[in-house]
This record gives C-alpha cells, structure tokens and sequence, in this order.
C-alpha cells in the first residue's frame, strides 16, 4: 500500500480528526500551566476517566450496557499496584500493559455467560460479574491488602525531561495516553469492523443470517473496552499513589453510565461531554458536596425524560443551526448582489 | 442435483415434540413452499434447517455437506440464507447501506475465492454488486432513504435484497408475502419468480395458500410436526388429508 493509498482510503472524519487534534493538542498541554495544582489533579483525574469511558463507549456500541467496567479496570490497578510494590518493583510500563491484558482476559472469561444475556440482564449480570471481582479485592487480603488496599504506589521514572512525580509531568503522560487511545479507538468506531458490531447491535438475528459471526463481534468490543479500562486502572492507581476496594465501586460506575446518558453513545464524543458535564457539576458544587449525587441523578432523569439523545445531540442541533444560518446568509448575501 | 436434504430431524421442547420425524429433499433450481395450519411446526422446521435451532435427532445436508448445529452465520456462508417472518431490516440505515453490509462476507475477498452463481453478477466491488441489486430488486430510486421509512412491501423487498448480497445457492424465506396488501404480494411474488429463474433455489414458509399455490413448483404439506403430502398444487389441492388439515372439512371446501 502506498502512502497516497492509505490516505484516500482513511475515513475523511478521521482525518479532520488528526488535524483537529493536531491543533488542540498545544492547548491541551499549556492548559495545565494556567491552572492552580488542585485544577490541574481535577484535571488529571478527568483525563483518567475520559480514558476509561472511551473504552465504556466501546463496549456500548455493541449494544451492551455494562456494570462491570470500573471493577475491570481495579485489575488493570492491582496488577500496577502489586508489581509495583514488590521488593524489587516491576517497572511501570511493563505492568500498564500487562494489566490492560489481565483485564482483557478477565473480560474474555466472563464474556461466555454475560454476553449470552441482553438489556437488564446483562446489566445485572455484569454488574454481578464485577461485584464479585470488587469483593475478591476485599477478601484476598494476601494480596490485595483487603479493605486498606494498597499504599505507596511509586510513579513511574520520568524521560524527555519530563518529571512524572508532579501532577503536571503525569498529566502529560495521561493526556498522551488519552489522545492516542483517542485516536485509535476513533479510527476503529468508522472502520468496517466498528461498523458491523453497531449493526450487529442493531439486529443480531438479521445480522447472524448474512454471515456475520454475531459472538465474535460482541465479544471483540467487550474485551478491547475492558482493555481500556485496564490500561486507566492502572494510570490511575498509579496517579494516586493508593488503591483501595472502594475505588472500584458502584459511585464511579454510576458517574460512567450517568455520563454516558446525559452525553448519549450514537457519537464518539457524546459520553466525553457528559463526563466533562458532570465533573463541572462535581466542582461547581464542591462545597455542597452532599448535592453532587442528587444533581447527577437529576440530571440523568432530566436528560432522559426532556432530551434524550443527551447533550450530543444539542450539539449536533446546534452546528446545523448554524451551518443553515451561515448558508441563509450567503444565500441572502449573493441575493442583494443579484439585487443591486 | 439435490441442494438440500432433510433427513428425519426432529426437535423437542421438553415434553413437546414441535418437528417429528420431517424428511424433506429439494432439487436444485425449485421454488419449494413448505405451508401448514398455525402451529404446525413449520417455523421451527425453518429454524432447524437455518440452524437458528438445533434438531434433537436428524441430519440436515446442504450440496452434499452435513450442516447439523452448525452456526447459522457458517451455514450462511455455504450459501443457505433465510429471511425473517417479521420484517428484518436494519432500521436506521439507508436502503444502500443496509443492502451493503449483506455483503458481509464478500469484504476483503477476492472474486476467485467465493464461488460464483453464473446468473448472478460476481461481487468484484460490493459498490456495484450493491447498485446491481437495488436495481434487480426496484429499489433504486428509495436507495438513501432510511429503511424504517419504507413501506413494509419495500421493507420485505429489501430484506430479500439483503440476502441477495450474501449470494445464496439457497434462499430460505419465511412467510415473505404475509401482511402485504394485494399489489405488494404480486410484487413480491413476481421477484421471487425472478430469483428462481437468475438459479436460485427457494423454500418459502407461507400462509397464504393461494400464492403459494401459484408460485411454488413443489409444495411440503406439515400439520402436528409431521409431514402429511408433497406434491404440486393439483396434487395438493385434491388431497383428503390435506383438505381436512389445512383448508377445512372436505363438505365445506367443495360447497
């Protein structure tokens, strides 16, 4: 394949992709420098779980809504925090990518009964699947430190100058892990593959009747999410410097699937909006913190009963508003020429 | 040259025995129906031979070759492709896009490697394999509308259309004329004739007894799970058993 081949045959959205990411990228690495250190952990922390709602996203594309993909991504945060721990310690990257694998296999192993059930009952049963990983944490005190968890994560050596113990240095870090998941997981949603598990998604039976293997495309999305969630388990575990079973509850799995409502899942970006909505509500409210939940619920049923579709969709809405406003003018515009 | 033989399968629920003991042989380039009264077991007959269902006992051979349990999309690409009672569409789709991704298992091939049914254009580019149909099925002008936008006599037309894409010896299509009103059901009729002549084998379930009558060559009479007559629609029609399962008491259907 040439190079002109492989251009003209990527996706053209997933060009203006690159070129947009191109140009928000120096933003994106200024940001931090305009913020105060308690924004710029806000910030980190955003970053960590919009990396794990890309992988969320994936698996809801194959018509799935998952409960088990905060506790999926407690392995990718054991693996780190246990190797990392060891009286000679594991280096980091090394157990980064070796806990996106154990949660891909975890997801694998889990993938023969949960993907057998649809709608509420996959729900349920992953949300079943990932409790009884989340209480083995707790019970596996051997290993996993029981209900302390596990403290004194080191960070990861720095490079290029880069100093990944300060927040800002792993910001980098995290945002250079987010943009290429970004980018990856972009291109695969508007790949051929993307779009057979969607239509499997769709209709299985139809699907399964032309000849596509309907198992394998909704495992495949089930188990690269999972890997997703791994890969910022352990970013995060790392970040913080601790673990314990509680981070890997239902409050942060409701945030996911909250702001995977309120954002809506028919286009990539949709969950992230949510997300960015819903930690703005989080900080907004900092001081009233007990209202935080209250508010994401009400959001949530707002969202649901007003809008649904989620805030994507206003979005969406509103660039062809504009689009026509802008035509409207031309049009009016060559008009008063034609006039005059 | 026989494309498709059933021999003896049988499937129970339980303690209900839905299919007894059906033996069923289909020559190659027929359109066969396979009608019976509600509930006879003719659903369950599709879904055994499309492997949807797995027969307690018995064998299903396509062209020759065991497809027993195997699953539906491996028996989907041998060739053996069925349609759904209910129309089944991929909704938010265009008609285009719906039609192309029945050429699922054409992507990423080459011609050479999926065998060619010689009446059919081969898929050298899912692109114009997809206009060619649109255009053999009268859709065209409706390719960008989205399918839920159909009428259901064009929603049951673009569901054969899809199939087609997949490029089946043999097309299995479940009661594709119910719910249709007069003018779609000789439409569809009419297609199905068509397909039949481009090589196609059919085997069609269906309810309404005087199409299928019309264009079916040989017709498989089930009642209870079992098989009670085969034959062409002279031989059908003037059938005791048949008359008194499926149309009524013999008094009433000569009065």
């Amino acid at each position: 394949m040439t190079i002109a081949q492989f251009i003209t045959s990527t996706p053209r959205r997933f060009v203006y992709a690159c070129i947009g990411t191109a140009i928000a990228a120096p933003l994106l690495v200024a940001l931090p420098h305009a913020l105060s250190s308690y924004w710029q952990s806000v910030l980190v922390i955003f970053t960590l779980n919009a990396i794990m709602i890309m992988g969320y996203r994936l698996i809801t594309t194959m018509g799935g809504w998952s409960f088990s993909h905060v506790a999926t991504a407690g392995l990718g945060a054991y693996t780190t925090a246990i190797l990392m721990t060891l009286e000679v310690p594991w280096s980091f990257w090394i157990t980064l990518f070796l806990g996106a694998g154990i949660a891909g296999l975890f997801a694998l192993l889990i993938a023969y009964p949960v993907l057998r059930t649809r709608h509420y009952y996959f729900f349920l049963s992953t949300f079943a699947a990932g409790e009884a990983l989340r209480q083995g944490y707790i019970q596996f005190k051997g290993i996993t430190g029981g209900g302390f968890g596990i403290a004194f994560i080191p960070r990861p050596e720095g490079f290029l100058g880069i100093d990944f113990d300060t927040t800002m240095g792993f910001y980098y870090l995290a945002l250079t892990a987010a943009l290429i998941i970004w980018l990856l997981l972009y291109r695969f949603d508007l790949s051929r593959l993307g779009r057979t598990i969607k239509a499997v998604a769709a209709n299985e039976e139809l699907s399964e009747s032309i000849g596509i293997n309907t198992w394998g495309h909704r495992t495949l999305p089930f188990v690269l999410g999972s890997v997703i969630a791994g890969f910022a388990g352990s970013l995060s575990a790392n970040f913080n410097g601790t673990i314990n079973p509680m981070d890997f509850g239902s409050i942060l799995m409701f945030k996911l699937v909250a702001a995977a409502i309120v954002g809506g899942v028919s286009t990539f970006f949709g969950p992230i909006l949510g997300l960015l909505y819903l930690t703005a509500l989080e900080e907004a409210f900092r001081t009233w913190a007990e209202w935080v939940p209250l508010l994401w619920g009400a959001s949530v049923i707002a969202v649901l009963m007003l809008w649904s579709g989620g805030l994507e969709m206003a979005v969406i809405r509103g660039f062809k508003l504009l689009k026509a406003f802008l035509l409207n003018r031309n049009s009016n515009h060559s008009a008063k020429t034609l006039d005059s | 040259m026989t494309i498709l033989e059933v021999n003896n399968i049988e499937k129970k629920f339980g303690k209900l025995v839905a299919v007894k003991d059906i033996s069923v042989t289909i020559p190659e380039g027929q359109i066969r129906g396979l009608i019976g009264p509600n509930g006879s077991g003719k659903t369950t007959t599709f879904h055994l031979i499309s492997g949807f269902l797995k027969p307690t006992s018995g064998e299903v051979k396509f062209r020759g070759a065991r497809i027993t349990g195997k699953a539906p999309h491996r028996i989907a690409k041998k060739g053996l492709v069925r349609t759904f009672q209910l129309t089944s569409v991929y909704r938010d789709m265009s008609v285009r896009e719906n039609v192309h991704m029945g050429h699922h298992i054409h992507a990423g091939r080459t011609t050479s490697e999926t065998e060619q049914n010689s009446k059919f254009p081969s898929v050298s580019s899912i692109e114009d394999s997809t206009s060619w149909i649109l255009e053999f099925m009268g859709l065209s002008s409706e390719s960008e509308a989205p399918a839920r936008m159909l009428p259901a006599g064009m929603q049951r037309v673009l569901s054969i259309a899809t199939a087609l894409a997949v490029r089946p010896k043999l097309l299995m299509l479940d009661e594709p004329l119910a719910g249709l009103n007069p003018t779609e059901k000789s439409n569809v009729a009419q297609k199905i004739s068509s397909l039949r002549d481009h090589g196609i084998t059919i085997l069609l379930v269906e309810h309404d007894v005087r199409s299928v009558l019309s264009i079916c060559d040989q017709i498989t009479v089930i009642n209870f799970g079992e098989k009670i007559a085969e034959g062409n629609a002279d031989e059908i029609t003037s059938n005791p058993s048949v008359i008194e399962a499926y149309l009524g008491k013999a008094e009433s259907y000569n009065a």
